[in-house]
């Protein structure tokens, strides 16, 4: 089994090298290489490798692979995306056939196809017909459950570090505003108003969740994206709910409430690095989006030249925008066009000229 | 089961209590002895619980899907975390699903549990199935995951597609009035909404009954003894509702209104559990429908006013508004007042709105787009995210429970980061643990973690990756290899000698020599493995070296049967002046082995050993006796050049008088090569050689002439 996943390790790495630099470059066939010698040990033990994915499980020669750490999930992630459920190598592969499945799996956008000593498929159960209770959610609706708003508002504000966080119930959420911007309904119809103070981090999470979507839409964004960034957006501000106590509030100033809430990006990645089955885009997109384009805003970080993920970029124009365009005492309401213009003009170095060019003309367009 | 088993329904509280007891009892086990009271207690209780679901059936079965519990064709709540874990920890060990029988002992109970809790998650299911059928239980039966059952398709268009029929069927029944309404209560709250409510549209307001309505409200309020009506079966009744089609809605939303009005106490207990919202929407919706509202439940929702929690406001920091958390500067602040109504939309934004609109979209499918995909790999992601879980590391805020879990993150991360030449960061995470660990901060944690990056196992891990991907980052691997220091060392040389390739020989050669001094005793310990390249590449490890100090322990090797080695060692002893290595050059110039004058020339050459230029004339001057011979004088002449002792000129001129009508080629080619050399010597010793050259019928000695000459002349000049 160790050796199994020695080569998963390999594989999955010259994958992933294939995507980072290039097909011819000089790591890549070093690693298929390796992944090939070993691979050619494995099928002189056992004559076969066929590797089925059922679920998020890896199983190798019918013995279920455990362990293999981000390779092992990150293959399995790969193949699923590109609709692969089962791949079958036998004895004689070549080095050319093996070099062209890495290829191919690196490749977006490109389905590997069978060769004669590798089989790629899907995985069949062959059934008898059972009355099974299945879940339905995946049917017709087209609004976000009362129930689910509820259940993923309180699990949103009740989040605790000493309390499991159901994540499932968030994508959930993410899926059906996934679904309703599919179905075409307005962007600003899916994003709620603020109704109640208690209620804004929850609501402002939503609307930036569905903003944030909504530009990466635009942008043509592969739609397997969309829902990690709609998770990672919904997130951004979980460590606002994560200051300690202390740097909630002072009397006779601001200084301490102010340094809390300069952590809250800490606290909230801190958070959210720890939450198993997460999308690692949410820890990043929770420290990154109060960091500005031009390198400036918070918190404090110590690579020079630090530039933010996409993402957090995105996050950051969808948090700015929501948070303007909430009603607040003392001040008026702002129309969208001046929520916009507020953002392109007043404040040059805070987003990322391209992205928010993009989100004022989509905004636009989807107004008109 | 046979069909009679199938008709008796379980008791779904009864069942929930006896899963729940199987899991504490088997938390039990992996804590307390068998006699301990607690495991006793949970194993009696789980025992107790099963016995009396053995009033309903004599076997009950528990089908294991990953994480969810099905019994019967029901999925227990895939989202209780207790069914969750009790699934886990069966469908880990590969079982598909247990049975159990009535006649279970306690005993049997206990000691099922503890196979259960075996650590078996790494074995196949054939071995666990050996430990199942070894521990013969007769009253539990497991049906162990068959994976050849995954068959092999090669296209995903014939996927199965979901049903459900037991709904339709229901709505059908109920329709029909064929249901018995005590029965239907469980039932129509476990439908999911949206599916009652789109079967129910299929129907006309005149094809339902009017007294369905009623039952289906009645049914969604019901209480039983194992249920009451709370706030999320109201959600789900108010969600069903807002489904429907208008002319249906308008029918249970009466039904309801009027359910509730007569029931306050029921209205008020699960109204006060839903979102104010919620119930507002539900007033909205009976008011569209012009349905009159009792009064009493007016008042009731009236009562139900919205609370509000904590919020961090928006403050005035300096000059700057803080409006949540988004910093606004102070003149945009100042658009905000309501008196500066329509300054925002300047003319300027209005130009730059119209330019936008300009812009083609197709346009933008270019290199941004190609980077924003890029953004979106896995492998990007979890390269920011190491560098996030680095910089939180270095953060001040986090605890010692999260710093533990953020090492153990990036422990996890960095066999990934080796294999991707991602160098540069296991370098930071180095440096924070060292820096950590100075600063006495979590010292335990730190050292733990450095404890694993010095283990032999993950070094070995280290140093493959560096030999294979190495060579593209040699700026991180520098920095690597000195932190390491000469624990890489002995990892190094073994890669080195297992290692095929030329090129990644050289490069870990190159990483070695890095070392200097450093290497030295690995290298001499080394001298003694019995490959002779192992030799010879400690040879020339050892060459790179201050190595006077070893140079004793490098003699014995100038003698050594393979030529190679004897090289190496002689280069070695040269590169430190050793007079040992002279003696050798000597007896090898004088040798009768053709190889080892060789070589000696050759070193003679390369080290421009003045000291043994008499042996390397007399090997020129040696009678040639054919063709190859003269051949063998070129390297000679060359080495003779190298070490320009003006000894040689007498020898070379001897040589270039010298005449062969039968090797007429070689000769000239001889004549050419010592013409090349004259550069090497004092212009005044060769100055006859030049004048005569230049005056060469062979273009090869007059250009050559020609050179020194005028390179003379330049020197001179200058």
């Amino acid at each position: 089994m160790e050796t199994v996943k020695g080569f998963i390790v390999i594989l999955m790495s010259s994958i992933s090298s294939c995507m980072l630099y290039s097909k011819q470059h000089a790591s890549v066939e070093e690693l298929i290489g390796k992944s090939f010698s070993i691979l050619d040990t494995l099928l002189k033990q056992s004559g076969r490798f066929e590797m089925v994915i059922v679920e998020d499980e890896l199983i190798v020669n019918e013995n279920p692979l455990r362990d293999t750490g981000t390779h092992g999930s990150t293959l399995v992630k790969r193949l699923m995306r590109k609709g692969i459920s089962r791949i079958d190598i036998v004895k004689g592969i070549t080095l050319s056939e093996l070099r062209q499945f890495v290829s191919d799996i690196a490749t977006a956008d490109k389905k590997p196809l069978s060769c004669p000593h590798i089989k790629i498929g899907v995985v069949d159960i062959e059934i008898d017909r059972m009355n099974m209770n299945i879940d339905s959610t995946d049917g017709e609706f087209s609004s976000v459950t009362s129930e689910l708003r509820q259940k993923t508002r309180e699990g949103y504000l009740k989040v605790s570090p000493f309390k499991r966080l159901n994540v499932a119930d968030f994508q959930e959420l993410v899926r059906h505003f996934i679904i309703m911007m599919q179905k075409e309904i307005g962007i600003l119809n899916i994003m709620s108003p603020v109704s109640s103070p208690g209620d804004s981090y929850y609501t402002h999470a939503n609307n930036v969740a569905v903003l944030t979507m909504f530009q990466a839409r635009t942008l043509g964004i592969r739609e397997d994206s969309l829902s990690d960034i709609g998770i990672a957006a919904l997130f951004h501000d979980i460590g606002k709910l994560l200051i300690p106590k202390d740097q909630m509030k002072q009397e006779g100033g601001g200084e301490l409430q102010e340094e809390g809430r300069m952590l809250h990006p800490v606290y909230g990645a801190q958070y959210l690095t720890r939450i198993d089955g997460l999308t690692r885009l949410a820890p990043i997109v929770a420290f990154e989006h109060h960091l500005r384009y031009d390198g400036k805003g918070y918190p404090q970080h110590a690579i020079p030249n630090y530039r933010q993920h996409i993402c957090s970029q995105m996050t950051a124009i969808s948090d700015y925008f929501d948070a303007l365009r909430n009603a607040r005492p003392e001040m008026r309401v702002l129309e969208v066009k001046e929520v916009l213009s507020l953002m392109k003009t007043k404040d040059e170095g805070l987003f990322n000229p391209f992205l928010i060019n993009n989100f004022i003309r989509s905004i636009h367009l989807a107004l008109s | 089961m046979n069909d009679k088993n199938k008709k008796i329904p379980l008791d779904a509280k009864l069942l929930s209590y006896a899963i729940i007891e199987l899991n504490i009892a088997r938390r039990n086990v992996a804590i307390y002895p068998q006699e301990h009271p607690s495991m006793e207690r949970s194993l009696t209780r789980a025992f107790d619980f099963l016995k009396q679901l053995f009033q309903f059936r004599p076997e009950i079965t528990f089908g294991i899907a990953k994480d969810t519990i099905i019994v019967d064709e029901y999925q227990l709540d895939k989202k209780n975390p207790v069914y969750q874990e009790f699934a886990l920890n069966l469908n880990k060990i590969h079982i598909a699903s247990v049975t159990f029988k009535d006649g279970l002992t306690k005993d049997e109970l206990y000691q099922f549990n503890c196979f259960i809790l075996e650590k078996m998650d790494h074995l196949p299911v054939t071995k666990v199935r050996e430990v199942f059928e070894k521990n013969n239980f007769p009253h539990v039966a497991v049906v162990f995951i068959d994976y050849g059952t995954f068959s092999f398709k090669t296209s995903e268009n014939d996927q199965t597609t979901k049903e459900i029929p037991l709904w339709e069927k229901y709505i059908y029944g109920l329709i029909k009035n064929t249901l018995q309404t005590e029965n239907i209560t469980d039932a129509v709250r476990d439908i999911p909404p949206e599916t009652f409510s789109n079967l129910l549209n299929k129907f006309s307001d005149a094809e339902i009954k009017e007294e369905t309505y009623d039952r289906v409200i009645t049914a969604y309020m019901r209480s039983s003894p194992q249920r009451s009506f709370s706030g999320q079966d109201c959600k789900r009744m108010f969600e069903f509702i807002n489904r429907l089609k208008p002319d249906l809605q308008k029918k249970f939303l009466s039904s309801s209104v009027r359910t509730f009005s007569q029931d306050i106490d029921l209205a008020n207990r699960a109204l006060a559990e839903m979102p104010f919202e919620d119930i507002i929407a539900f007033l909205d919706a009976a008011n569209e429908q012009r349905i009159a509202v009792p009064q009493n439940l007016m008042d009731l929702i009236a009562r139900l006013t919205p609370g509000s929690h904590g919020y961090i406001g928006d403050v005035q920091l300096h000059e700057t508004l803080v409006l949540d958390d988004v910093f606004l500067p102070p003149d945009s602040a100042e658009l905000l007042k309501k008196e500066n109504f329509e300054k925002l939309l300047s003319d300027k934004y209005q130009q730059d709105i119209q330019q936008l609109f300009v812009l083609n979209t197709s346009d933008l499918k270019t290199s941004q787009l190609i980077e924003l995909e890029y953004e979106f790999f896995d492998e990007r992601i979890d390269q920011k995210f190491n560098q996030i879980v680095l910089e939180l590391l270095r953060s001040e805020t986090v605890s010692e429970i999260e710093y533990r879990s953020l090492v153990n993150i990036m422990r996890r991360q960095t066999e990934q980061l080796l294999w991707l030449g991602q160098f540069g960061q296991f370098v930071e995470i180095l440096k924070i643990l060292e820096m950590n660990k100075a600063l006495y901060r979590f010292p335990d944690i730190n050292t733990d973690a450095l404890e694993y990056y010095h283990s032999s196992d993950f070094i070995a891990l280290l140093v493959d990756s560096l030999r294979i991907l190495g060579r593209q980052k040699r700026r991180e691997v520098a920095m690597i290899c000195k932190y390491y220091r000469q624990k890489l060392i002995p990892y190094f040389m073994d890669a080195l000698a297992e290692e095929d390739s030329q090129v990644i020989r050289r490069f870990l050669m190159d990483l070695l020599k890095q070392f200097g001094d450093e290497l030295i005793p690995e290298a001499l310990k080394r001298l003694a493995d019995k490959r002779w390249f192992v030799k010879r590449n400690m040879l020339y490890m050892l060459a790179e070296t201050d190595s006077k100090e070893v140079a004793e322990e490098i003699k014995p090797y100038c003698r050594n049967e393979n030529p190679k080695v004897s090289l190496a060692a002689m280069k070695c002893l040269l590169s430190t002046g050793d007079s040992y290595a002279i003696e050798m050059l000597r007896e090898f110039l004088d040798s009768k082995e053709r190889e080892k004058i060789h070589q000696a020339v050759l070193l003679a050459s390369s080290f421009r050993t003045k000291e043994v230029v008499g042996g390397v004339i007399a090997l020129l001057q040696k009678q040639e006796i054919s063709g190859s011979d003269i051949q063998d004088k070129i390297p000679i002449i060359r080495a003779l050049g190298e070490i320009g002792d003006p000894q040689a000129v007498e020898v070379l001129r001897t040589s270039l008088a010298g005449k062969s009508i039968l090797y007429r080629g070689i000769t000239e080619r001889l004549r050419e090569e010592i013409y090349k050399t004259l550069k090497s010597y004092p212009y005044e010793s060769v100055r006859d050689l030049i004048e005569e050259g230049l005056n060469s019928k062979n273009e090869v000695i007059r250009t050559e002439s020609r050179r020194v000459k005028r390179n003379h002349s330049l020197d001179g000049n200058r």
